[in-house]
């Protein structure tokens, strides 16, 4: 189930390239010229204060939403519906009757085509997901009678199902206690550590110095991009301030 | 639902033959309405069979050929409020109006048999051979 | 009383248009429920409402045009406003006001030309009975019969096939769009279908009752169940019995169907509801 990855940075594919990508909403700019790219086996921890386009930048990249300019390639065989995606949840969704079981197996659809319902493959599929988050034993569980720990699992379990390549994770922490989302952090962290790539926005600095391997930093005014080494003695990082919660 | 079918379908057979085929003053107001509707849009259907109803009594002068009122035509019609519609009806026997008639709009029950019938070259429809009962 | 009840209901059953009465409303309730799961969800309730207002102002149209299957006119205006109304994507969220506009411009609008129209000797009724379904699902001609069977057919095929699709998009749907499935796509798909339902539910229960045949049955189902699965079969299976039952004791007790139909839905609405408390309370 594990992918292989090759040890040396230069000789693992880009599976993910932002060239000049000036992103927004209806014609207003929130961030411009963006460069950065992302390779298999890479961990990217996207981080800024609220409002710095940290969401609209993710929805850009899944072609959720289109770029002011700029393009997003995608590379190393990667194919658009190999993307696995956490978006944060909507209340409709914490209400939603459904089983673990349903909700885990939606994240198959991206490899059905035009078959209408799912077969053996995409069932063993699901399970294996679900074993690998811990959510056997909720299967036929209610989603929403769970706690939002365990209902981002049940997410994450989805988005595993839909790839084994690259995760893209939009603060799969908010509201979780904080030993909920250490909890999380180690799983996605494991998760990276078989190889699958993960994308993922973060409030959390200190998270991100833990476990990531390159940094995306947003503000208002620019961006940063590097290794986090070269993220932990940069200036960037001296000047910024945690944000304080509040509106995105 | 397949049980309550059959069980319809075996009192459909067993229940006694009604006096009427089609007894109106026996019928809830929502069928009363449905099917007195049915009977003036598909007249065709109910040819022959006999109709039982009961409303208020009207009338409708009739025209001759040129279009002039014609004292000998007059048509006999059942006002059905609960259908919010009428039927007509023809009487059986030698009946005159106004003396062999009850009052305009009070109570008639009329029964006969579902028939056509032609005026002017048109073709009309009514419960037709009736008693009825005021 | 019973005895008397069933033979006089037998005697009923002997209409064919209690028998295409029976058939229809049994598969638009089936359809219309299928449908109400997703559409309470997504919180399109209120669509569903205006669009039945819509049908309203298109059927009176067909009224004063003296048109006898008037799905012919009806389907294709609601089809057209229901792809307005939907398809935006998230852009409908700001069609609150259009939607309000819409639906009450039809009432008005087809109401008027009723009035001004119509030679009917009783016009009052006629629009109660379209509003309220009072007798509409006992006076449909053979063509809208074949019609509506077909549709609902349709709507429960295009449901039955599309059903894991459906339930991704409604359930998430920028998880479904990012991994590649045509949201939008589904999204016009499912409005077209909730269209044809909401003309093909007017038969039954009339324009005003549309809301309550779609929305009820999905409600108590939900309060019960726990699967997306099993709250559609309940949904489903809800929907048939209330419909059946309240044809049946309509026209033994001579009440408005429309009416009755609802009334029953309410009833096992509030048994669910309770049955849910109960049952939450337990654990």
């Amino acid at each position: 189930m594990t992918e292989v990855v090759p040890s040396s940075p230069q000789t693992r594919p880009a599976l993910l390239v932002c060239e000049d990508l000036t992103i927004g909403y209806e014609g207003v700019p929130v961030l411009e010229k963006l460069n950065f790219e992302v390779r298999a086996g890479d961990y990217l921890y996207i981080v800024g204060e609220n409002g710095s386009g940290k969401s609209t930048l993710m929805k850009t990249i899944l072609g959720l939403t289109p770029p002011l300019s700029g393009r997003v390639v995608t590379g190393g065989g990667l194919k658009r519906s190999e993307i696995g995606y956490l978006p944060q949840q909507t209340a409709v969704q914490k209400d939603f009757p459904a089983s673990v079981r349903e909700v885990v197996l939606s994240g198959c659809l991206n490899r059905m085509g035009l078959r209408p319902f799912y077969s053996r493959t995409e069932k063993d599929r699901a399970a294996r997901s679900m074993e690998r988050l811990g959510l056997t034993g909720l299967a036929g569980k209610c989603y929403r009678e769970l706690s939002g720990g365990q209902q981002q699992r049940v997410l994450l379990a989805r988005a595993l199902c839909a790839t084994r390549k690259l995760l893209m994770l939009d603060e799969p922490v908010t509201g979780l206690d904080p030993n909920a989302a250490a909890g999380m952090y180690d799983l996605i962290a494991s998760l990276n550590g078989e190889g699958v790539t993960v994308v993922m926005i973060s409030h959390d600095l200190s998270a991100a110095e833990r476990h990531a391997s390159h940094i995306l930093h947003l503000t208002g005014h620019g961006w940063f991009f590097g290794t986090r080494e070269e993220y932990l003695s940069s200036d960037v990082r001296r000047r910024f301030a945690p944000a304080e919660g509040g509106e995105r | 639902m397949k049980r309550l079918a059959v069980l319809l379908l075996l009192l459909t057979l067993i229940s006694p033959a009604c006096a009427a085929d089609i007894d109106l003053t026996k019928m809830s107001k929502t069928m009363l309405f449905a099917v007195v509707l049915d009977i003036r849009s598909r007249p065709e259907q109910y040819l022959g069979k006999s109709v039982r109803m009961s409303g208020k009594f009207a009338i409708i002068q009739g025209v001759d050929a040129q279009g002039q009122p014609d004292p000998d035509k007059i048509f006999y019609n059942c006002v059905i409020p609960g259908a919010q519609s009428s039927l007509e009806f023809g009487v059986a026997g030698e009946l005159y109006y106004p003396e062999d008639f009850p009052d305009l709009e009070s109570t008639i029950t009329v029964e006969g048999v579902y028939e056509k019938y032609e005026d002017n070259g048109k073709v009309y429809y009514r419960v037709g051979q009736s008693e009825i009962d005021f | 009383m019973m005895q008397e009840q069933l033979a006089q209901l037998a005697t009923y059953f002997q209409y064919p248009f209690v028998r295409y009465a029976f058939i229809v409303g049994v598969l638009v309730a089936l359809c219309s429920s299928l449908l109400g799961v997703t559409l309470v969800l997504k919180r399109f309730s209120l669509i569903g409402d205006g669009l039945s207002h819509v049908a309203f102002g298109a059927m009176a149209v067909a009224a004063v045009l003296k048109l006898t299957t008037t799905t012919v006119l009806t389907l294709p205006v609601t089809v057209i406003c229901a792809v307005l109304l939907l398809y935006g994507g998230s852009r409908r969220i700001k069609g609150d006001a259009a939607i309000a506009m819409l639906s009450v411009s039809s009432l008005a609008l087809g109401y008027l030309l009723m009035n001004v129209f119509s030679r009917s000797a009783n016009l009052s009724g006629d629009v109660c009975s379209i509003l309220f379904g009072s007798f509409s699902i006992l006076t449909l001609d053979p063509l809208e019969v074949k019609l509506c069977a077909a549709l609902s057919f349709a709507a429960i095929a295009v449901f039955v096939l599309f059903y894991h699709r459906i339930f991704a998009v409604t359930f998430d749907e920028d998880f479904s769009m990012a991994t590649g499935l045509n949201a939008r796509a589904y999204n016009l798909v499912i409005a077209v279908v909730i269209a044809v339902i909401v003309v093909l539910a007017m038969n039954l229960v009339g324009s005003l009752l549309i809301s309550a045949l779609i929305v009820f049955p999905a409600l108590s189902a939900m309060r019960v169940f726990r699967s997306f699965l099993s709250v559609t079969v309940c949904s489903a299976v809800i929907s048939v019995a209330c419909a059946s039952c309240g044809i049946i004791v309509s026209i033994l007790a001579g009440t408005p169907v429309g009416s009755t139909i609802v009334a029953g839905n309410i009833l096992v609405f509030l048994a669910c509801a309770l049955l849910g408390r109960m049952r939450g309370s337990a654990q």
